[in-house]
């Protein structure tokens, strides 16, 4: 397959670059379009803001699974060793007792990923299968027609409280229950989008009022368009979009 | 919509807690299993919420001044009631109550260990607050001097979540009629809405706790009614919040406890300022 891929992202307003929560692997992604890939995992988390040291989890999360640990079959024990790798991060030094408290409780992340593979002896068309636990979504478009939303189906199913897997194995519990996985077939011209939910939110709400969002996505970047920090930043001031990081993965596969 | 603002660093929001010091405090909680002075429990819950607000705050590279804190008790004396570094100050921002706590205490607590069984671990326990009961209850001059506080609070913050003040006590005003004071609490605001203010009336009999009542024909006497009609209604936030934690609430609930016992302080300290929003 040949496809094209760009990462947009934003911290939330009032934050630094270095206070964004989010994380997406690979950081580099293939940008040339002419390039055979048989093979291709991305993956985009969200970091708990209540929790601290969340960022540094959502990283390790995408990572591992980007390069092919973290992935279904092995989730379990793949967590665990990911789990023990955060704890044994965020204990290098001593820290203060709200610190060491908030430690303790762990970190939390949003979590989904995207596995991309050629059909044997092809290059146009093959499979995919996304993993997620809490409220990253994935969206597939083909021919100008959105054909998968996952997890999260519709605008209303966003909720405060979405399920999290955290860096503490007690505060995980449970997480068995809610992986969810899908799995489909590709295309050439397929696109698929990945977001963090303050941007799942507005683009399912969008498209639930008859607005095609994905031609937003699909231009950004592109000459004439806004700048991605313009744009989120006009969707804050008019409330379209909630006021956190925002992350943003687009995959073209090309013909 | 009023009470929607967004907790930041840029827009911080204020949690002002009145301590009724009073000599009665020294009494035994009337109802509940607990033994403890009232002066005493109502310390440790207050120390434990501060700990709560400084670990919501709290992120890898420090405390963010999500809030200001302030505690005054009234009793023999009116005015701040923190020990130690933070003595004498009124409106503290979140990072130095992180900071200087009078002491730092080592407790024991028990932890699930992951295997169904329970480990003993140790914890800092930070103090800020230690137990006084002493001369009358002021409570007329303690709303007075939470309503100059937060006057000026607001001007410099007038786009803030607005502040939530907490009155804790056990008896009648020993100064007056306490209701134009609170009406005054209430009437500041910001462009987010108006100041909250909440009741907990401790235990001075036996008897369950009545909890976010929405009318004052169920209590018992006119002190009680005083209270409730001081307390500001619910807003949703905290309403869905309480109703999670299985309490029964309608739209008219208001933010107050009568016959308190140790249990539900906590409970409703936990609640009334949880910080919805942060950012």
């Amino acid at each position: 397959m040949r496809l094209f891929a760009q990462a947009f992202w934003l911290p939330k307003s009032g934050s630094a670059e270095e206070e964004y929560e989010d994380a997406f692997w690979p950081k580099q992604l293939p940008a040339d379009r002419e390039a055979e890939v048989s093979d291709f995992r991305v993956a985009v988390a969200d970091g708990a803001t209540e929790t601290s040291f969340s960022a540094l989890w959502a990283k390790l999360l995408v990572r591992s699974y980007a390069e092919g640990r973290l992935s279904p079959e092995r989730f379990a024990t793949s967590l665990l060793k990911l789990q023990e790798r955060w704890r044994k991060v965020v204990s290098r030094k001593p820290l203060p007792w709200y610190a060491e408290e908030k430690v303790r409780s762990g970190a939390a992340a949003a979590f989904l990923g995207l596995h991309l593979t050629n059909r044997t002896g092809e290059s146009y068309e093959g499979l995919w299968e996304a993993t997620a636990l809490g409220d990253c979504c994935l969206i597939h478009v083909r021919g100008g027609q959105v054909i998968e939303r996952f997890p999260i189906k519709s605008a209303s199913e966003f909720s405060n409280s979405p399920f999290l897997v955290s860096s503490n194995p007690l505060a995980s519990e449970g997480w068995q229950e809610r992986l969810r996985t899908v799995s489909g077939s590709w295309v050439c011209d397929d696109s698929f989008y990945l977001m963090s939910d303050a941007l799942a939110a507005w683009f399912m709400r969008d498209e639930e009022s008859g607005r095609a969002p994905w031609e937003i996505l699909r231009d950004l970047g592109t000459a004439d368009t806004p700048v991605f920090a313009d744009w989120i930043g006009e969707l804050r001031s008019t409330h379209r979009v909630r006021n956190d990081d925002v992350t943003l993965v687009r995959i073209d596969l090309a013909a | 919509m009023p009470y929607t603002a967004e907790i930041s660093r840029n827009n911080p929001s204020c949690f002002l807690f009145l301590i009724d010091q009073s000599g009665s405090m020294g009494d035994v909680f009337a109802s509940g299993e607990s033994t403890r002075q009232k002066c005493e429990g109502v310390a440790d819950a207050i120390n434990k919420l501060l700990q709560g607000l400084v670990i919501k705050c709290a992120k890898e590279e420090g405390v963010r001044d999500y809030l200001n804190v302030a505690v005054i008790g009234y009793g023999a004396t009116v005015g701040s009631a923190y020990g130690g570094q933070l003595a004498g100050r009124d409106l503290v921002p979140v990072s130095d109550i992180a900071n200087l706590p009078a002491r730092i205490e080592e407790r024991k607590r028990k932890v699930e260990d992951g295997a169904g069984g329970l480990v003993e671990q140790s914890v800092r326990f930070p103090i800020w607050f230690d137990p006084l009961a002493n001369g009358g209850t002021p409570m007329c001059q303690a709303f007075g001097r939470a309503t100059s506080l937060l006057e000026s609070w607001v001007l410099q913050h007038p786009n803030s979540f607005p502040p939530v003040v907490i009155n804790i006590t056990d008896g009648e005003a020993t100064d007056g009629d306490p209701s134009a004071p609170a009406e005054a609490i209430k009437k500041i605001r910001t462009s987010d809405g108006e100041a909250l203010l909440f009741n907990l009336h401790l235990s001075s009999v036996a008897s369950a706790p009545i909890e976010f009542p929405d009318s004052e024909s169920g209590l018992p006497d006119q002190f009680a009614q005083l209270l409730f009609r001081m307390s500001n209604v619910l807003p949703a936030h905290i309403r869905d919040q309480a109703r999670n934690e299985g309490y029964r609430v309608t739209d008219g609930s208001r933010g107050f406890v009568f016959n308190a016992d140790l249990v539900s302080v906590i409970k409703f300290l936990d609640i009334g300022t949880r910080p919805s929003n942060l950012r």
